[in-house]
């Protein structure tokens, strides 16, 4: 248990360093968008493929479940939506996002650490934690509520479309159901949660990869260890969060 | 000047570094030697503040390293250049981007001005031209010297070479430690080598710091490591029939 105490506080002072004074803005402006490509442009393939299906598959579940005439068919699109809107767009998109980008950002800071990278910018009096972790924090908390809403169009569509070429339900059922009772709140609630995910993708896999020790055993550990511990404490996120905002 | 005052320093009560006071002087090849663990690369680590000591203090120049926090620690660090035992260098950087990095940070200068500096430091290394290679497609002794290169873009006051020679062809290291030479007299820095090769030391050795078991047994320059009636240091340097011949006939 003194462990756990021990990483938490380990975890904290390591995110008081990054977030210290920038020492040149420029540079760190040129880092940020470099990091936003990487960790958001280059996913957007496997964002795009796994909103679609999931889309795709939640509409014909729903479709497939209600085969009852006391249920309206506009219940498809109606679900559809819930689902994309308020947990697959932002919790399993930064699930999948935590093991591509998180065990990325591990390897890499990792890497550095073990070739004595990260030692060279410390010897010329740079903030190595400062430099190598705020653009991969704020390029994260920039980019992914822009995944997350584009996941939610694609999920949505992905499901109108599947809805209708197999003829499950009517255009005009669907689009009823995704209005049905429609807050932007609703919108609001799943990128809030975004923003808390992609602090702790971003950070919690720096810190495992700021801090390994060793060869190249330990880059690979420190990057599965990464991805596993985004992920739960995600997951606990999301939990507390969806208290929080919804009850 | 670095001066190193009583310094101790141990891992989980097994003690590395057992009292050590040295200095290492300006315009000078300073060398710290002594046999694998004996706590050369700890000492090293400590002198820059890569590791806290346990105990006693680290002057550069009259400013107290060790009681300043990380903040305070920038400007002398600022003025350090170091060469890694494995290079270090930014393997997602090319060459000029790498010599690049500290100007980019710490100096004033204009795009161009940096550019200028980034070619005569690559001159100086000879490896003009090399500026848009990866570290991944460098020889282990370019490596080196871009190393090199981008420990003295800043005209560094402190320089730090961990085992500069190591795994290099006899010829090729005894260019480096040439190189070492020349820049430690041109920019009069405070040049600290940590070496297991005695070509080196007895080459370029102006003074001479030994080791041994966590402890600073000899100190002294080239020629009087030739008559030291230190055993240890002995040893270490003249291990085989071979080289006690060499000595002999040095001695004269
Ligand atoms: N981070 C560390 N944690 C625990 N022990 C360490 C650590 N770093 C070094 N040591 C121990 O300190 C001793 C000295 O190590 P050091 O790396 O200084 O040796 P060295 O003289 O540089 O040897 P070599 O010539 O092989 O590089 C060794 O016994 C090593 O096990
Ligand atoms: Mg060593």
């Amino acid at each position: 248990m003194s462990s756990v105490y021990y990483h938490i506080g380990k975890y904290f002072l390591l995110m008081v360093s990054t977030f210290t004074k920038p020492e040149k803005r420029r540079i760190y402006f040129d880092l940020i968008v470099q990091e936003i490509d990487k960790i958001g442009l280059q996913s957007l393939g496997i964002v795009a493929l796994l909103s679609m299906f999931m889309g795709a598959v939640v509409t014909l579940q729903t479709a497939a479940n209600i085969d009852s005439g006391w249920i309206p068919r506009w219940t498809i699109g109606f679900t559809t939506r819930q689902t994309v809107v308020l947990e697959f767009s932002s919790t399993i998109v930064c699930l999948i996002l935590s093991g591509k980008v998180g065990g990325n950002i591990a390897s890499e800071i990792g890497t550095m650490r073990i070739t004595e990278q990260i030692d060279a910018m410390e010897i010329m009096g740079i903030n190595s934690a400062s430099y190598l972790i705020l653009p991969k924090i704020v390029a994260a908390l920039f980019i992914l509520p822009f995944m997350v809403v584009l996941a939610m169009f694609v999920g949505i569509s992905a499901g109108a479309f599947v809805g209708l070429t197999a003829g499950v339900v009517s255009l005009n059922d669907f689009e009823y159901g995704l209005r049905y009772s429609f807050h932007y709140w609703q919108v609001s609630y799943s990128l809030i949660k975004t923003v808390f995910f992609a602090f702790i993708i971003s950070s919690v896999s720096a810190y495992h990869g700021y801090y390994t020790f060793g060869g190249p055993r330990e880059v690979g550990a420190s990057s599965t260890r990464a991805v596993v511990y985004s992920m739960v404490l995600i997951l606990i996120a999301n939990y507390v969060i969806t208290q929080l905002l919804l009850l | 000047m670095i001066e190193v005052k009583s310094v101790s320093k141990g891992f989980a009560g097994n003690a590395v570094l057992k009292n050590i006071s040295t200095a290492f002087y300006p315009g000078k090849v300073n060398f710290i030697i002594g046999r694998s663990g004996s706590g050369k690369s700890v000492l090293t680590k400590c002198i820059v503040g890569l590791m806290e000591v346990d105990q006693g203090e680290i002057f550069f120049d009259n400013r107290n390293f060790t009681i300043l926090d990380r903040w305070d620690r920038k400007d002398i660090r600022q003025e350090m250049g170091m060469l890694f035992q494995g290079s270090a260098l930014f393997s997602s950087l090319t060459v000029e981007e790498n010599i690049l990095f500290p100007l980019q940070m710490f100096s004033s200068f204009s795009k161009s001005e940096m550019l200028d500096r980034v070619n005569v430091c690559l001159k100086r290394v000879n490896l003009e031209g090399k500026n848009r290679l990866y570290p991944s497609e460098l020889s282990g002794g370019m490596q080196k010297r871009t190393g090199i290169a981008r420990a003295i873009a800043m005209n560094p006051r402190y320089l730090f070479c961990d085992e500069p020679n190591s795994g290099l062809d006899p010829q090729t290291a005894i260019v480096i430690d040439n190189l070492i030479r020349e820049i430690t007299y041109e920019f009069n820095s405070t040049t600290i080598v940590i070496s297991h090769d005695m070509n080196s030391v007895l080459e370029i050795g102006d003074h001479i710091n030994f080791i041994y078991q966590g402890e600073l047994s000899w100190r002294g320059n080239k020629t009087e490591i030739l008559h030291t009636d230190n055993e240890a240091l002995n040893n270490f340097v003249f291990p085989s029939k071979f080289m006690q011949q060499i000595r002999e006939k040095l001695r004269g």
